[in-house]
């Protein structure tokens, strides 16, 4: 129970955030993953699927006010389904952490990609009921003219933070209902430990390229990634 | 000339944080303006016509959340000025595009992937998740905090001028090297994973898993910048449906033994 109170407070916390109050990025999928992992007591697993989330949200870029995923909550989600699917045990070194540990360890290859789907799933979900719920945010704006307009207009935008907050866990305890409901059908997993792995970064190469186009692309910035390439490359190799 | 109380300016500027929570598709941060500059309004118009001047604000505005702060800081210090109500619409339509589309360039395009691939490529390394997410959080939110108080700083000192200031910070050039720095760890992220990846698949058949998985990945690579921005949408529905479709396979036909 404490860890489910733990999970829809980090949800609250990333939906206010991610829309309503400061965005302090505590909505990043990266960064609720690995919270979600640190509540679970499982560092692995949510390192594993708040990167992979991360990777595949980069294009997802908030400009104009389109409508875009939330993947702060579903992050949430995605932990907590995996954690159905199996554990990962904690790596030998404390504080280390192998990049394949929890594909490699896991109890069950199925862990990650099973959090990564309810992930997903829940992420356009939020970013769908996000769009709505700003939609329906009319109906209650105080209109010039009235008195009182200052305390309305506070009244209006803290009851948008909690709102919002309020969707995201929402969003993420409609989440972990599905996962406990479906997850422990969805057994076995039928990959490898190594072809999962390939999988999910071969799934990990549009975003990427998405985002090199948006950020300027190949003509401008193909040199650059070059570099990174071999620099990742060489880092790889002596580390 | 009135100023601002450095206390007011504070709790202004802590207001600007609020400043989407009310976002709609009709005024957009329109009312989030409004709210950030009651207490200015009170101030400057006193209690009595603090309701009646507040309401010329609630009117279509929308810029970068963080960059928001110079034109709420500019129109903080006309109204306290007593400039001409219509000079202050004026303004805020001429300043609405220009921030949101130099905010959108610097923060979601530029400062936002660069530190995120950042962080992943630490975690590809080994660097524990905790620690990882504490060094991005930091490292953004101290950027972050700081455009939010330069900006404000930068609009109120300036006023009308602000787009001098704006130009004199380079925002722009520091948005291109933002972005080569992103497509600098792109590449690095990739590196990393790769060399990591080959290492996984060590053995007599692993280089040609490997020399695959790369063949591949590089062309699902160049599809992403085919497909743009327009690109994540399929992609992140075809991943969760790819994977959906593999583990319903594993439970309706069993897993490898």
């Amino acid at each position: 129970m404490t860890e489910i109170a733990a999970l829809l407070a980090l949800a609250f916390a990333a939906g206010a955030d991610g829309t309503a109050f400061g965005q302090f990025m505590i909505a990043r999928p990266l960064v609720s993953g690995v919270l979600a992992g640190v509540a679970v007591g499982d560092l692995a697993l949510g390192a594993a699927v708040g990167a992979l989330l991360e990777v595949y949200h980069l294009p997802a870029i908030p400009v104009g006010g389109g409508r875009y995923p939330e993947p702060g909550p579903a992050a949430v989600v995605g932990v907590f389904a995996g954690g159905l699917a199996g554990a990962v045990p904690p790596p030998e070194t404390p504080g280390a952490l192998d990049p394949f540990h929890p594909f490699l360890l896991a109890e069950a290859p199925g862990v990650v990609p099973l959090g990564v789907l309810f992930a997903l799933t829940f992420s356009l979900l939020g970013g769908w009921a996000q769009e709505k719920a700003r939609a329906l945010t009319v109906l209650w704006l105080p209109q010039p003219g009235g008195t009182g307009l200052s305390r309305s207009l506070s009244v209006v935008h803290w009851s948008g933070v909690f709102l919002s907050g309020l969707r995201g866990a929402g969003i993420a305890a409609l989440g972990m209902i599905v996962a406990a409901g479906v997850v422990p059908y969805l057994d076995p997993w039928p990959l490898s430990p190594r072809a999962t792995w390939g999988l999910l970064l071969l799934t990990g190469c549009i975003p990427l390229g998405s985002l090199l186009a948006v950020l300027g692309g190949v003509r401008r910035l193909g040199w650059w990634t070059a570099g990174g390439l071999l620099t990742g490359l060489l880092l790889g190799i002596a580390l | 000339m009135n100023r601002l109380p450095v206390t007011l300016r504070a709790r202004v500027l802590a207001r600007c944080l609020l400043i989407q929570a009310a976002w709609n598709p009709r005024t957009m941060l329109g009312h989030g303006v409004a709210y950030i500059l009651a207490p200015v309004m009170r101030f400057a118009r006193g209690r009595e016509g603090e309701d009646l001047e507040l309401a010329r604000h609630i009117e279509h505005f929308n810029a970068h959340p963080y960059l928001s702060s110079v034109a709420l800081g500019a129109v903080a210090r006309m109204e306290v000025d007593a400039a001409d109500p219509e000079r202050i619409r004026r303004f805020k339509t001429a300043v609405r595009g220009p921030l949101g589309a130099i905010g959108d360039r610097l923060i979601w395009v530029g400062w936002l992937p660069s530190l995120s691939l950042g962080a992943l490529t630490l975690l590809a390394l080994g660097v524990s998740g905790p620690v990882v997410v504490l060094i991005f959080l930091a490292v953004y939110n101290v950027g972050h905090g700081f455009l939010r108080v330069w900006g404000w700083n930068a609009g109120y000192s300036n006023g009308e001028d602000v787009a001098r200031a704006i130009r004199d910070a380079g925002l722009q050039e520091k948005a291109q090297t933002l972005t080569q720095v992103g497509a600098l760890m792109i590449g690095c992220l990739a590196g990393t994973v790769l060399s990591s990846t080959w290492t996984l698949f060590r053995g007599t058949q692993g280089q040609g898993v490997v020399a695959g998985l790369t063949l591949v990945g590089a062309g699902l690579f160049l599809l992403g910048i085919r497909a743009r921005r327009r690109g994540w949408r399929p992609s992140l529905s075809l991943t969760a449906l790819l994977i959906g479709l593999i583990a319903v396979s594993g439970a309706l036909f069993g897993g490898p033994s």
